[in-house]
């Protein structure tokens, strides 16, 4: 978390383009922008910090990140840690996860197992995001990070992205521009979201993890997507039946989060 | 006498026909937009067929008939969001004669459209410039460009012409144009990606869908408060299209994925009854005298046709490829 950020990092790409978005929205209703400041995390998380967010992936890191931001009052918002930890013996209310956990991302592949009818579909991933991705409004989405960026939207840009756009809504919708009021929004029962994935999204009670579809895609040949984790039911029942078919459920967590 | 009065009800079988035999100027058209075969079809409303299809050059999606009748603007634009080009236009379509008459830029993207009620100009939501254009439809100049959120998508305009709404998708907001000024003079944020706008008669109410919020929302008009938001199919049914009656009594919702028709009361918002139409249904558009409700259906490439007083399917027609918008000419 100390070493220097490359601007390239396609976290900082996702998030900054979703601060631009939610500044453009927030403008609309005479609130401030969304501010991001990219550094080294003793130089960023200062005061009047809302969130922060880790560049890299290794879990230690994400933990770390996350005590810090708790200590300063301040949301973590993991948009990179998949380790199935962070959301049990580890979790912290404060944290939120909008990667996907390493369970979920194996019930996508077992979903892909299962609609192939194959024991392991070959070159394929499990991922949050795709720049291949069209339906529900995807095709929007990646034809603005590539206009603004000339660089695709990946599972972590999208991760990022998403983070920073909830913050900016949930800022709106709870008229707050503190940590405290913001969390409490993102915890409601009714908060719920839109990620271009075209289902309502949200994070489960139990261990603040991002319901949402993830994807199987093709990454022999040209990318494409194979299935949409979890796997279509009928259509009686709710989306956040169907999201959390996938991943940790809540009979089953380890997560207790501290009073 | 048996011979006389056959020859009498053979005499006004023929009157009939002759005071039924409808102009071409009288008869009812319906057009709609393809989004993939980038055309119009046309379709003869009184024996619900296709009678032509009229090529636009771009992917088509809002379609808008001029309040006189006499022309029908498409939104169309290229297959490169973020670039524009001379696909991203408003093509102007002549009803009597199907030719393409005009061809007004209309900032990048293009997407839904509204024509003001004394026909002078038009308000487009520009998908991917944040923006609304106000566009001179006598000129093709452009009168105004609104910033308004990010993504726009749906835009209605009040029965008197006053009032512009706006949805944009990914700022979830609807925007109040006063068309008299041209300024946005305010915001409401409303649910999950909002995406088709609609006024009561009497404008003192208007409809907002959103599609990943599942929800139809109602606002006053007057108060620029959100009224009432309700469920649809449960929350699960991404409600796109959205047309009140013409006696403002019902509101007609269609659903993409289930591919449903929700007949809703304007005054309760509950849902009274549920029409299955064709698959991902999205534009919605009601013939004037309220009495036939079209759905343009973009996966299973056709039309349904319900008729309002029966809330059954009448007739479903193919079209072209991935249709999109819908809009009725003539009586």
């Amino acid at each position: 978390m100390t070493r220097a950020v490359s601007d390239d990092s396609l976290v900082i790409l996702g998030a900054r383009l979703a601060a631009e978005e939610a500044s453009h929205g927030a403008a609309l209703f005479g609130a401030g922008p969304v501010e991001l400041t990219v550094g080294p995390v003793d130089q960023v998380l200062g005061r009047n910090v809302i969130a922060v967010l880790a560049t890299e992936a290794s879990m230690d890191g994400c933990l770390h990140l996350a005590d810090l931001a708790g200590e300063h009052g301040a949301l973590f918002m993991n948009a990179t840690c998949t380790d199935d930890a962070l959301r049990g013996d580890k979790c912290r209310i404060s944290t939120f996860h909008v990667a996907p956990s390493n369970s979920m991302l194996s019930d996508a592949i077992d979903d892909a197992r299962q609609h192939a009818g194959a024991p392991k579909p070959q070159g394929a991933v499990a991922t949050a995001w795709d720049a291949s991705l069209e339906r529900f409004g995807a095709d929007t989405l990646n034809n603005r990070f590539r206009a603004r960026f000339t660089a695709s939207m990946t599972g972590e840009a999208w991760c990022a992205w998403f983070a920073v756009k909830v913050l900016g809504e949930a800022s709106l919708r709870a008229r707050s521009v503190e940590a405290r009021p913001i969390a409490a929004y993102l915890r409601g029962v009714t908060a719920q979201f839109d990620g271009h994935k075209g289902r309502p999204l949200s994070f489960r009670a139990w261990d603040n993890q991002l319901r949402q579809p993830l994807y199987v895609i093709a990454t022999s040949g040209a990318r494409r997507l194979i299935i949409e984790s979890p796997l279509a039911t009928h259509a009686s029942v709710t989306s956040r039946d169907v999201l959390d078919q996938i991943g940790t459920k809540a009979a089953s967590t380890t997560c207790r989060f501290a009073p | 006498m048996s011979i006389r009065a056959v020859s009498i009800f053979g005499s006004c079988t023929l009157l009939w026909a002759t005071m039924h035999q409808p102009s071409s100027q009288a008869r009812r058209f319906v057009f709609v937009s393809n989004e993939l075969s980038h055309d119009v079809s046309v379709i003869d409303a009184t024996t619900n067929t296709v009678v032509a299809t009229i090529p636009v050059g771009g992917r088509a999606r809002g379609i808008h008939v001029s309040p006189d009748g006499s022309r029908v603007y498409v939104a169309t634009s290229d297959d490169k969001p973020q670039t524009e080009s001379s696909a991203d236009a408003i093509v102007i379509v002549d009803v009597a004669t199907r030719k393409v008459v005009a061809r007004y830029h209309a900032g990048s993207d293009p997407e839904q459209f509204a024509v003001v009620p004394d026909g002078s100009r038009l308000y487009a939501s520009n998908e991917d410039g944040g923006t609304a254009t106000a566009i001179d439809l006598k000129t093709g100049k452009h009168v105004a460009t609104l910033v308004v959120g990010i993504e726009p998508e749906g835009v209605a305009t009040s029965p008197d012409g006053r009032w512009i709404y706006v949805t944009s998708e990914t700022s979830n907001s609807l925007s109040l144009i006063d068309a008299r000024t041209n300024t946005v003079v305010g915001n409401l944020l409303v649910d999950l990606r909002p995406r088709a706008v609609a006024f009561t008669p009497d404008g003192a109410h208007a409809f907002v869908t959103a599609e990943v919020g599942g929800t139809l929302t109602l606002v006053d008009t007057k108060t620029r408060d959100i009224v009432n938001s309700v469920p649809i199919e449960g929350g699960e049914g991404k409600p796109v299209g959205v047309a009140v009656s013409p006696d403002g009594r019902r509101v007609y919702v269609a659903s993409g994925r289930t591919g449903t028709l929700s007949v809703i009361d304007a005054a309760t918002m509950k849902t009274m009854t549920k029409v299955a139409v064709g698959k991902r249904p999205w534009g919605v558009t009601i013939s004037r005298e309220g009495r036939y409700v079209y759905t343009a259906n973009g996966l299973s490439n056709d039309v349904t046709v319900v008729d309002a007083t029966t809330n059954r399917v009448v007739a479903t027609i193919k079209v072209g490829q991935r249709p999109w918008g819908v809009a009725v000419a003539g009586r």
